[in-house]
């Protein structure tokens, strides 16, 4: 909203739109990402002094933190930045507790708490011995705001503030994924998986929800779960979305390798995420070797996203691949062990000798990868006649 | 957990050399504590040197109503690590007490210095200095505790759950402060990789490779310390010892227990101490992966490629792990794996607990009949043994027959007498046969080791 008034015609549009409930107009006037930001009259030196006694409580205190905090962006102090911006979120946390029975105000709520988060990241990049402190008071202070949602429990379906409650988790999640704090998102979880109103909150809230939930259970090792969250992320995310649509595969698709699934290269063409081709090429192939290769190669990229140690995971798949393959060379049903160590060695694993072949394939037997069993005595692995290798996506099922 | 928490809210206030509490006790201990242990003679036995007598200040719970603020009874960062270097490089050099009442007596007194540690605020570079031989400690005596179930008594004074909790608590102390450390300069984690204490041969060191090497090992099969580990500084990464220590959790990650064990051989004596405390989960995982990948009638494994996978020490000891898990073994020391015959249920340490060869030799003597046989439940409950697989497999051990229904046929001249008693798990490698102070004060990267 482009705003040209004085600092009084502020003050009374804000209190104006607060006394007639407008929530979404009310966040608007109250956003630091609105244009009103940009009026030098409201960037006075003694904010405090004018808007005192000159507008109702508990709207002053939530003016005087705003406009403290556009002022300090403005000054580039963005610490000074991050504490006004958190006492404007305090002072909202009062407001809500304030109005008994309704949630018209909730929008406000979203804002100053979004607010809060990015300056609070702005804060955090300015010095880097912040060491996720800064985030940290930021999650305190969002928590506040949960604590107030999730307590309105009286309410009728629609009035309550708990319909607030995923935008803040979702809030929440980002600070702590940021600050690698993932053991923090449990409770927060568990609170929405438990609410009544799971499925009635909005999609796009939903989304982000499962997207990091996909991602903790991916954390977790609980591979099915991650599938399952991101998948629905993935499905339901816009499709004009493409940077989310990216992020969701990042994850989405190495979980999805995991279980047997291959991506193609359309796909990963379109969301700029030729990274995972050639590791699609060296697992497909059971080239372990190529694996350790594009590993060093994207090591940042797949460090960062946190897949590293799934595309570790994956090996177990390459040596499933790279042994089907020496079965199909063969063509037998009795393999001998020293066929499979000649793969071994031909695809860079050259200290590997018998008992640790051995080892391999008697893990893959015991995952059910391989259906048959290993001879002692004769040094072969007998395997079915049937669907000696059962295709890994019917495994998971 | 609750020193680190405390910890971690109090480093928010990054003044560390204003505004916070600074001791003025320059001693191991207080004196109005002195004066009241030795009023209330509460003098602790290693607390007599001689004729003389050092106290060291005791650990107490901070109640409601007393306050452990007190800058007398505080003692600063030289004077704490004197008292550490102290405890651990000379109390524990007594040999007129018990091994478990040194480590009591060293575990009260560390909590205290981490409790001064805490009050004080003292800064990460400082705590690191500290923690760091607190954790050699506890993961040392962690595998003293375990290995001591297995020689002695199963009922042992010590605690290892315990044991492990500190041994975390301290853990992560000195790894949240390496990563506080990070944030602030870079290099001065190496300017303080040295103590400059010298009143013996021994000084204590503060070697960070060694302890984030102890986090993977310690914390095998879990995912976080690999993502720790990813996230570190690329020439911390190289070190010998810690990429040793990746690879092993990366071998575990993809269930390779012959290279897991394989590399075992090459640590250093400490993370020795803390893979060895995962040994019976990785062989008893080994055996069951083994069990469904060699699952045949005919086919039988030899007792000493089992031995050589599972790193374990003789062709008697795999034949005996196997036992334990419900398989059947041959006389010329095969393994016959069935899928069927894997109990899932039997729990891997049990086999620690080893019955007195006396025990069994009397109910030899005493139940020896060709018609009459005694449940193994009876047996596992006189002899203490925590379930009728474990008694079984120790009947077998001497040389008696048992059946099927978990019986066992007692029979005089069956019982062997000169078979050992169960040495399943009691091999101490020759790496950690060394005195406790090398143990406390060796450099990971000095190559002396492995």
């Amino acid at each position: 909203m482009s705003y040209a008034g004085t600092l009084n015609q502020y003050i009374q549009l804000v209190e104006r739109v607060y006394r007639t409930g407008q929530g979404d107009m009310l966040a608007r006037l109250l956003s630091l990402r609105d244009e009103h930001v940009e009026n030098r009259n409201l960037r006075s030196s003694n904010i405090a002094s004018l808007v005192d006694g000159n507008c109702i409580a508990p709207l002053d205190e939530i003016i005087i933190y705003h406009l403290l905090c556009v002022k300090a962006l403005y000054d580039k102090d963005y610490m000074e930045a991050y504490e006004s911006q958190s006492a404007c979120v305090a002072a909202v946390v009062k407001m809500l507790q304030g109005q008994k029975d309704e949630n018209w105000s909730l929008p406000l709520m979203y804002t100053v708490c979004l607010d809060l988060r990015l300056v609070a990241q702005k804060a955090e990049g300015c010095n880097s011995q912040n060491n996720g402190k800064i985030l940290e008071k930021a999650a305190e202070s969002l928590l506040a705001c949960f604590r107030v949602c999730a307590a309105d429990n009286r309410t009728s379906d629609s009035d309550t503030k708990r319909l607030g409650m995923l935008t803040l988790v979702n809030q929440l999640l980002k600070v702590y994924f940021r600050i690698n704090k993932l053991h923090l998102c449990k409770p927060l979880i568990r609170a929405i998986d438990s609410s009544p109103f799971k499925d009635h909150f909005p999609l796009a809230q939903q989304i982000t929800y499962r997207y990091f939930v996909g991602r903790k259970a991916m954390f977790d090792s609980d591979y099915a779960s991650a599938d399952e969250y991101l998948s629905y992320a993935f499905q339901k995310c816009h499709r004009d979305s493409r940077k989310n649509k990216r992020l969701i595969l990042t994850y989405l698709i190495p979980v999805k390798m995991l279980l047997g699934y291959m991506p193609s290269k359309a796909l990963l063409e379109k969301y700029d995420l030729m990274q995972f081709w050639d590791l699609v090429l060296t697992v497909k192939d059971g080239n372990l070797r190529g694996i350790d290769q594009v590993m060093e190669t994207h090591e940042s990229f797949f460090i960062r996203a946190g897949i590293y140690l799934i595309v570790e995971k994956l090996k177990i798949t390459a040596y499933r691949n790279l042994f089907r393959k020496v079965y199909l060379i063969e063509n037998t049903h009795q393999i001998e062990i020293a066929s499979f160590q000649a793969a071994l060695q031909l695809v860079g694993q050259e200290d590997v000798d018998s008992d640790e072949t051995q080892c391999i394939v008697a893990n893959l037997i015991y995952d059910g990868k391989i259906k048959g069993y290993i001879s002692y005595q004769h040094k072969k692995v007998v395997v079915s006649k049937q669907n000696a290798f059962p295709p890994l996506t019917s495994l998971y099922q | 957990m609750a020193y680190f928490d405390f910890f971690r809210n109090n480093i928010e206030n990054k003044r560390w050399d204003t505004d916070c509490i600074r001791g003025s006790c320059y001693e191991m201990c207080p004196q109005a504590e002195k004066k009241l242990r030795e009023k209330e003679k509460l003098v602790h036995v290693l607390e007599v040197v001689g004729s003389t007598r050092q106290l060291v200040k005791s650990y107490s719970r901070s109640a409601a109503d007393s306050n452990i603020a007190i800058p007398g009874h505080l003692r600063p960062f030289p004077v704490l690590k004197e008292t550490i270097h102290y405890l651990l490089l000379r109390v524990t050099k007594r040999t007129d007490v018990t091994v478990s009442c040194i480590y009591d007596f060293i575990n009260d007194r560390l909590r205290a210095i981490r409790q001064d540690m805490t009050v004080q605020r003292l800064a990460p570079d400082e705590c690191m200095q500290l923690l760091e031989p607190m954790i050699r400690f506890y993961v040392y005596f962690g595998f003293r505790q375990v290995h001591k179930i297995l020689c002695t008594s199963p009922l042992s004074e010590f605690d290892p759950v315990l044991n492990r909790k500190y041994l975390l608590e301290c853990m992560k102390w000195f790894l949240s402060c390496c990563n506080d450390m990070m944030t602030r300069d870079n290099e001065l984690t190496e300017l303080i990789s040295n103590w400059t204490i010298n009143n013996a041969d021994h000084r204590l060191i503060c070697d960070r490779v060694l302890v984030e090497s102890l986090y993977l090992l310690c914390n095998l099969g879990d995912m976080h310390p690999l993502y720790r580990y990813l996230s570190l500084r690329p020439d911390m990464k190289r070190a010998p010892l810690l990429r040793l220590a990746y690879k092993m959790a990366i071998a575990n990650l993809h269930g390779n227990f012959v290279k897991l064990c394989r590399l075992s051989e090459k640590l250093c004596p400490l993370t020795y101490c803390a893979f060895y405390l995962h040994l019976p989960t990785i062989q008893r995982r080994g055996v069951s992966v083994l069990c469904q990948a060699y699952s045949s009638r005919q086919g039988r494994v030899p007792a000493s490629a089992i031995a050589r996978w599972l790193a374990l020490r003789s062709d008697e000891c795999a034949a005996s792990l196997c036992r334990h898990y419900g398989l059947t073994t041959h006389p010329d020391h095969s393994v016959q794996f069935m899928k069927a015959d894997f109990k899932t249920d039997v729990h891997p340490t049990e086999l620690r607990a080893t019955a007195s060869i006396r025990g069994v030799s009397v109910l030899c003597q005493a139940y020896s009949s060709r018609q009459g046989r005694v449940p193994a439940s009876a047996i596992a409950r006189w002899l203490a043994l925590r379930s009728d697989a474990c008694a079984a497999s120790i009947c077998q051990h001497y040389g008696l027959t048992t059946h099927p229904d978990d019986s066992v046929q007692f029979m005089k001249a069956d019982f062997k007498t000169d078979v050992h008693p169960m040495k399943q798990d009691v091999y101490v490698p020759d790496k950690i046969k060394i005195p406790i102070q090398d143990i406390l004060t060796y450099r990971s990267d000095d190559g002396m080791i492995y």
